[in-house]
């Protein structure tokens, strides 16, 4: 088979797809010069002051989308930068002490803050914080994990830290 | 007390609180507080650790006298074991070089970056990166961002803001946010920024921030004298109507009000009271 005809061979597939293709080549083309048109049509009736605004909310409104972009990258970039800096605190300070949560059974970094945790007067156990708040609207306990003592013996305790 | 004397350190700082304070139903004891406090600080408990250094920092009576090295010792020893406001401390004393350490820039910015970083949501560590971004002093932050100097301070401002100062801030990085998006103050309604101001600003003066009232007081001035629709002056006596939504805005007319409210006003009358910052620069 010579080289021209191996090319002249259609395959039935390609030849829809190049159809379809063809359509979309079209209707775009068309809606392109329906788009031309209408904003010719537009321009050709405002005056230069409507021009003039037009321009400046498009400029604004880009600016805009350029403001929620430019933050989307500096959080992204700061939130690795934050990230780095722990990792180095811990390159040179040993890895940060954790317990896990008798609730929710996460690692916590007990001793970063004082109000992530909450601890079980009664026998010296601890919930997160995230636990604690899921575990009373609920009302899920009322009760030490550990101990089964009474949980609300905390506030008093907690107010007096506090002060 | 039952737990301190198991050995539960977080308990047995919480007694020595109580008997430093004399709260509690507790009597106040210094002497045996600070024992209390010593049994947790050898067990490398890093809140006591930093209690004790801000106890030989400040001296206790005749409990304690000041020592400055031991101070700093406890101080780093607490910090290095990961307390967030020990990093936060250790960060302002090499920020200012007082206290023994020395001023040290790249150190403060990575102290409080830590602290930042340990549990996401620190506020007196969102509170000096947030003043770093917006005031660039001495460089200390080698980019600054206008972005994150709205972040931070909106994250203070929004959460626990006494005496309004932070909201004062934000109002402040907002504006130069403003400045940056649109390289100039700009009021386009639907892109308009002053609303907002106006709500941080009020928010501010009514937390008690002496500059916000009197910041507050020039604004509404000046606002009161302009149309803000038309730029038309008001005439001598003449009171122009206020937008009761927001009130950062005044209008010659009610057709100039309708005319602005269609254009986007509503937009910015909504948009303003959102407090947190992403949702803000997000919102419509």
């Amino acid at each position: 088979m010579s080289e021209d005809s191996r090319a002249q061979a259609p395959d039935p597939r390609t030849g829809q797809e190049g159809d379809k293709d063809q359509h979309q080549t079209d209707a775009d083309g068309i809606q392109q010069q329906t788009d031309e048109d209408r904003l010719l049509q537009e321009t050709e009736n405002d005056t230069v002051d409507d021009l003039h605004s037009r321009a400046v909310i498009r400029l604004v409104s880009s600016q805009k989308k350029v403001g929620q972009l430019e933050f989307k990258y500096q959080n992204l970039v700061e939130k690795k930068r934050l990230s780095r800096a722990l990792s180095i605190f811990e390159e040179e300070h040993g890895v940060l002490y954790s317990e896990p949560c008798l609730l929710c059974l996460d690692n916590i970094h007990v001793n970063v803050e004082d109000d992530l945790t909450e601890a079980f007067i009664c026998c010296g156990g601890f919930i997160s914080g995230p636990a604690r708040g899921i575990a009373r609207n609920q009302g899920w306990v009322s009760a030490s994990a550990l101990c089964v003592g009474d949980l609300l013996l905390k506030r008093p305790m907690q107010n007096m830290l506090q002060n | 007390m039952a737990l301190a004397k198991r050995g539960v350190a977080w308990a047995q700082m919480a007694v020595s609180k109580c008997m430093i304070n004399g709260i509690g139903g507790f009597k106040k004891q210094e002497k045996s507080g600070l024992e209390w406090v010593n049994k947790a600080v050898t067990q490398n408990y890093p809140p006591a650790l930093y209690l004790l250094s801000d106890k030989y920092r400040f001296g206790l009576a005749s409990v304690l006298r000041k020592s400055q090295a031991k101070a700093n010792e406890l101080l780093v020893k607490s910090a290095n074991l990961g307390y967030g406001p020990a990093n936060v401390f250790l960060s302002n004393m090499h920020f200012q070089g007082t206290d023994g350490f020395e001023k040290d820039k790249d150190e403060a910015y990575y102290r409080a970056s830590v602290a930042m970083a340990l549990d996401g949501s620190d506020k007196a560590a969102a509170m000096l990166l947030g003043l770093w971004h917006q005031f660039p002093y001495e460089g200390i932050i080698t980019e600054p961002s206008d972005y994150l100097a709205c972040y931070y301070l909106n994250h203070v401002a929004a959460t626990e803001d006494h005496g309004g100062m932070y909201s004062y801030l934000y109002c402040q990085s907002l504006q130069t946010l403003n400045k940056h998006l649109h390289n100039g103050p700009l009021s386009i309604p639907g892109f308009d920024m002053v609303p907002a101001l106006f709500f941080w600003m009020r928010r501010s003066r009514d937390l008690g921030y002496s500059h916000a009232l009197n910041q507050l007081k020039k604004w509404e001035s000046l606002g009161q004298s302009l149309c803000a629709n038309c730029s038309k002056e008001a005439q001598n006596g003449e009171k122009f109507k206020q937008c009761s939504k927001c009130r950062a805005h005044w209008y010659c007319s009610k057709e100039c009000q309708v005319e602005a409210w269609g254009a986007g006003h509503k937009k910015d009358c909504k948009r303003a009271r959102v407090i947190k910052f992403e949702d803000y620069l997000n919102a419509e």
